[in-house]
């Protein structure tokens, strides 16, 4: 009888000396990890690489491959697969994967035993044994184990999906740094113009006050106006140094990494939106984020469900006692035992209480995010549509009647109808259009970045290109956008002078 | 312009046929003596029949002893020079309306039919007649709704120079296009060989517009000789030693000073009737009040192109603005540079004067501000101007005799520079200083009539060449 327990212990002692063994099997290397989530958003955003800096050669090469790519002229594409690979706070994101990963392994890992020993002094010759020696081993930790990985393994899925949401959200902000930038860049060189406007036109006051044409009141006035003129390009520079710092930020360049160039003019919109009925739909079997709290709602169920299972078995240990009497020469005594929790007071009630709650709100946390996905691609759906209505108005309209106004100017102009001061004004207004319809693009470019990453993934690509209308006249030529740090060379003014 | 219904009714009145012609205006209620016209041929007129030059007169027919007139208020759309039309409101398609001719103490009988959007009236203006005939709505008479035919009917017992014009809601009419001249000859004839009715009038059409805005009062940018402006004013031709007698009539809301060149005229008659020989003056400017008409005669004894013109010199101006920048004496440029950099067609203008401007282009319907070319260059007018063409041995009125062949020696040329003789100075008169007391001019500013810059007194500075 006694032999035969002696002998079960054994084995559950070598069990359990077995289990590292087994949960050695689980690495604390999340890059398996990393290469999920790398492989998730390549496809959802196209094709982009991500990469986990780790120390090695590779890291060299990715660091000579951007600085490859900021050498020429950046597009979105690039801006974003740069973003990537170099932000800093992104990079940070990917260790939540080895924490996760870690976390598995953990879980695999069972309560070291206990090892106890004791030796009696002094009267050696009584009934009590002069020395123990005893090994306990958490026997719960063994049972629970299974259940414990699965819950760590939900939790590494949810953390990459988590990751995978980041990069997403990454590439978003890119690109709408990005087309702020441009579109900063552009209503530079649009003030440039309406500068120009103001310079001829205070120019002219001047000769005219010099010549005895124009009184001190009237030149003083016209000095305010050219003034403010010259402000608002301040303002305009202002506002493209911040847009630059803004792209800056999000593709973590520091430096001199700072020298790059984008094209600094707004893309032109596609001719037509994808099919946006079913985005709802789309975005909910897409978004990492509800996937995630999905993943990490099942784990607090699995969590319960374990917690229910052992609720009765709290504390379960199981040992092995030694023991000799007589001091050296005495013979060993083996003395298995075990403790069992007694459940009188502690029956897990609150533990499971609470996560009972934790779920039921993890529940919410699932619907309300559904609900928040699901409002969020409406209302940028309608921003989308309405965005690109703006903007076609002013592509199909405005601009084009405004330009319609400089040629009737003119014309007005050269029968000396109008005077030289009101057709510059009839030309900044056509400027002042032209800055409205680049602003209306660049809502457009966010809407469409904030609807992609709202449905979690590329909206089908861009049908084709409308032509878009060609900037004002005189406006600098956007074909040689600059760094505000560079001031724009003067003969970049002379482009697109078409006859109007 | 005269419309083709306007001929019509000129062939069947004038020329003797018996024509229905107004039969076509049968849709608007015609009086039953225009729909039957019975005309008469008749003899040579008994007075020199009135040139209403870019115009005419009024045909009529006699029933009885009763001049039958026929005036038709209603839009029209007149050209005020090739390029420009004007949708004005005026009468049997003219405006001025037709010229409407009788003789002292002939009764009159005048049908107004109105064919206009709102009512309207007929006042004969200076025209002594019975209250109940003078036209003024509301106060003498209802007014005309449109459709309706009204008659008007009086003996004309005063010769001269009168006027019609509407006096129901006359501001938004007369700024509109709505007058005419209406001439009483005297019973006992004056010889006279050539007798123009020129109507002055000035209107507010924006450029690029063809309707006058009547709700200007002031700021007006068109002025016209019979409802035309230079170049497209007819000149008038003239016979050398012929009398003649232009009749102004203003109904525009500023006065005009009219002037001709080469000649000194009389004032002999106004709106009130003929003034006394002993009363007359000789005048090379006649200014026309708002409201009145000045006959002047003179005989034309001096062979040649001359001008007759309004005075005021934006009145002898097409299209402009009035509120253009002064850009004269401004070096402009480094500023064209400036703005060709935005504005690639721009071209700089004005600092030099506004002569010899280049035409490119204008808005449509808008004449060039100054315009006309004549045998020495362009003549740079416009609006109230036209030209006297007097020539010897001439024989048809009816054809524009060409520009005048000067004699030998008689026209203006260029020298050269060095036959010119040296400029003397110029002996000013006592200093104003000496003589001005309380009109001594505020400090800094130039004193009056001296050249900015140089106190009054100082030796004029050297000629500028």
């Amino acid at each position: 009888m006694f032999r035969c327990l002696l002998r079960r212990i054994a084995a559950t002692l070598v069990f359990a000396a077995a289990i590292p063994n087994l949960a050695a099997c689980a690495s604390t290397s999340p890059k398996p990890a990393f290469k999920e989530v790398s492989a998730l958003v390549e496809q959802r955003t196209g094709g982009r690489r991500l990469y986990w800096n780790n120390g090695t050669l590779e890291d060299t090469e990715v660091a000579k491959a951007i600085a490859r790519m900021l050498e020429h002229e950046m597009s979105e594409d690039v801006a974003v697969q740069i973003a990537l690979l170099n932000n800093r706070k992104l990079l940070g994101t990917y260790e939540e994967l080895g924490i996760a990963q870690a976390d598995v392994v953990q879980a695999g890992l069972l309560r070291n035993p206990t090892f106890g020993a004791s030796v009696r002094l002094g009267d050696r010759q009584g009934p009590l044994p002069t020395e123990t020696l005893g090994v306990t081993q958490d026997f719960l930790s063994v049972l629970t184990l299974a259940a414990r990985k699965k819950i760590a393994n939900r939790r590494l899925e949810a953390t990459k999906l988590r990751v995978a949401d980041a990069v997403l959200e990454t590439a978003r902000n890119t690109k709408v740094a990005y087309v702020h930038a441009q579109a900063a860049e552009q209503m530079v060189a649009m003030r440039r113009t309406i500068l120009e406007a103001a310079e001829a036109s205070i120019e002219l006051a001047r000769g005219q006050h010099e010549a005895g044409n124009l009184n001190d009141f009237e030149l003083a006035t016209q000095e305010g106006q050219y003034e403010a003129v010259r402000l608002e390009l301040t303002r305009a520079e202002t506002e493209a140094i911040e847009a630059r710092e803004e792209l800056n930020r999000e593709l973590g360049l520091w430096g001199k990494q700072l020298g790059w160039r984008i094209r600094g003019r707004v893309a032109e919109i596609p001719t037509s939106e994808p099919p946006l009925e079913s985005l709802e739909t789309l975005a909910i079997d897409q978004r990492l984020d509800l996937a995630a709290a999905k993943l990490e709602s099942s784990a607090l169920e699995k969590s319960l469900a374990m917690t229910r299972g052992f609720r009765w078995l709290g504390g379960l240990d199981v040992g092995l006692t030694a023991d000799r009497h007589g001091g050296e020469g005495g013979g060993w005594d083996f003395e298995p035992n075990a403790s069992i929790e007694l459940p009188i007071f502690d029956q897990r009630q609150a533990v499971i209480a609470r996560l009972e709650a934790e779920v039921r709100q993890s529940h919410f946390r699932i619907r309300a995010i559904a609900v928040d996905i699901r409002s969020e691609v409406r209302a940028l759906r309608a921003r989308l549509t309405l965005s690109r209505g703006v903007l076609e108005r002013y592509q199909k309209v405005l601009v084009p009647l405004q330009e319609r106004i400089v040629t009737l100017a003119q014309e007005q102009y050269n029968a000396m109808l109008l005077g030289v001061f009101q057709l510059l004004q009839a030309k900044q207004a056509e400027i002042n259009a032209y800055s409205a319809f680049i602003d209306a693009a660049r809502s457009y470019w966010v809407a469409r970045a904030d609807l992609e990453r709202a449905v979690g993934g590329r909206l089908p690509p861009p049908q084709g290109h409308p032509p878009a209308p060609s900037a004002p006249s005189g406006s600098p030529a956007p074909q040689k956008p600059s760094s505000p740090q560079q001031p724009q060379s003067p003969s970049s003014h002379e482009h697109h002078h078409g006859a109007s | 312009m005269i419309s083709r219904r306007d001929i019509l009714s000129s062939a069947a009145l004038l020329g003797g046929a018996v024509l229905a012609a107004p039969v076509k205006r049968a849709d608007a209620a015609l009086p039953p003596g225009l729909s039957q016209p019975t005309a008469t041929p008749r003899g040579p007129l008994p007075y020199t029949p009135v040139i209403t030059p870019n115009g005419g007169s009024l045909p009529w027919i006699m029933d009885g002893n009763v001049k039958v007139f026929h005036l038709v208020a209603e839009e029209v759309k007149r050209e005020f020079a090739p390029g420009m039309i004007v949708n004005a409101w005026g009468y049997n398609g003219l405006t001025p309306g037709p010229t409407i001719e009788a003789v002292e103490g002939d009764r009159v009988r005048i049908f107004l039919t109105n064919r206009l959007p709102e009512r309207t009236s007929a006042h004969w203006h200076g025209i002594i007649l019975p209250n109940g005939m003078d036209g003024v709505a509301g106060l003498l008479q209802p007014h005309i709704e449109p459709g309706e035919t009204y008659v008007y009917e009086f003996v004309v017992r005063k010769p001269g120079t009168f006027m019609y014009h509407p006096h129901s809601d006359e501001m938004v009419q007369m700024a509109l296009g709505m007058m005419g001249f209406f001439i009483v000859h005297p019973r006992v004839h004056e010889r006279v060989d050539r007798d123009f009715a020129i109507m002055l009038m000035e209107w507010a059409i924006a450029p690029g517009t063809a309707r006058p805005n009547p709700a200007v009062m002031t700021d007006f940018n068109i002025f016209t000789f019979n409802s035309r402006v230079w170049p497209g004013t007819a000149p008038l031709v003239v016979k050398k030693n012929d009398r003649v007698r232009i009749r102004l009539g203003n109904l525009s809301m500023d006065n005009h000073p009219i002037h001709i060149h080469g000649h000194n005229f009389e004032i002999t008659g106004t709106d009130g009737g003929r003034i006394r020989e002993s009363a007359r003056w000789p005048e090379t400017t006649v200014d026309v009040p708002v409201g009145t008409t000045r006959d002047i005669e003179f005989l034309a004894d001096n062979p040649g192109d001359w001008p007759f013109h309004c005075h005021k010199s934006h009145h002898t101006m097409n299209a402009m603005s009035h509120e253009i920048p002064n850009l004269i004496g401004v070096k402009q440029g480094s500023v064209e540079q400036k703005v060709r950099k935005i504005l690639p067609g721009y071209m700089a203008m004005g600092e030099n004067g506004m002569g010899n401007m280049m035409d490119m282009g204008r808005p449509k319907n808008t004449l060039p501000m100054m315009a006309g070319d004549g045998p020495f260059g362009p003549i740079e007018m416009g609006g109230m101007f036209t030209v006297i063409k007097i020539r010897e041995g001439l024989t048809d009125y009816s054809q524009d005799p060409g520009w005048y062949k000067h004699p030998e020696g008689t026209v203006a040329h260029k020298v050269d520079p060095s036959k010119v003789p040296p400029i003397a100075p110029i002996a000013m008169a006592a200093p104003a200083s000496a003589t001005a007391t309380s009109s001594a001019p505020a400090a800094g500013t130039p004193a009056a009539g001296t050249p900015a810059g140089r106190a009054s007194g100082e030796p004029p500075p050297p000629p500028r060449r």
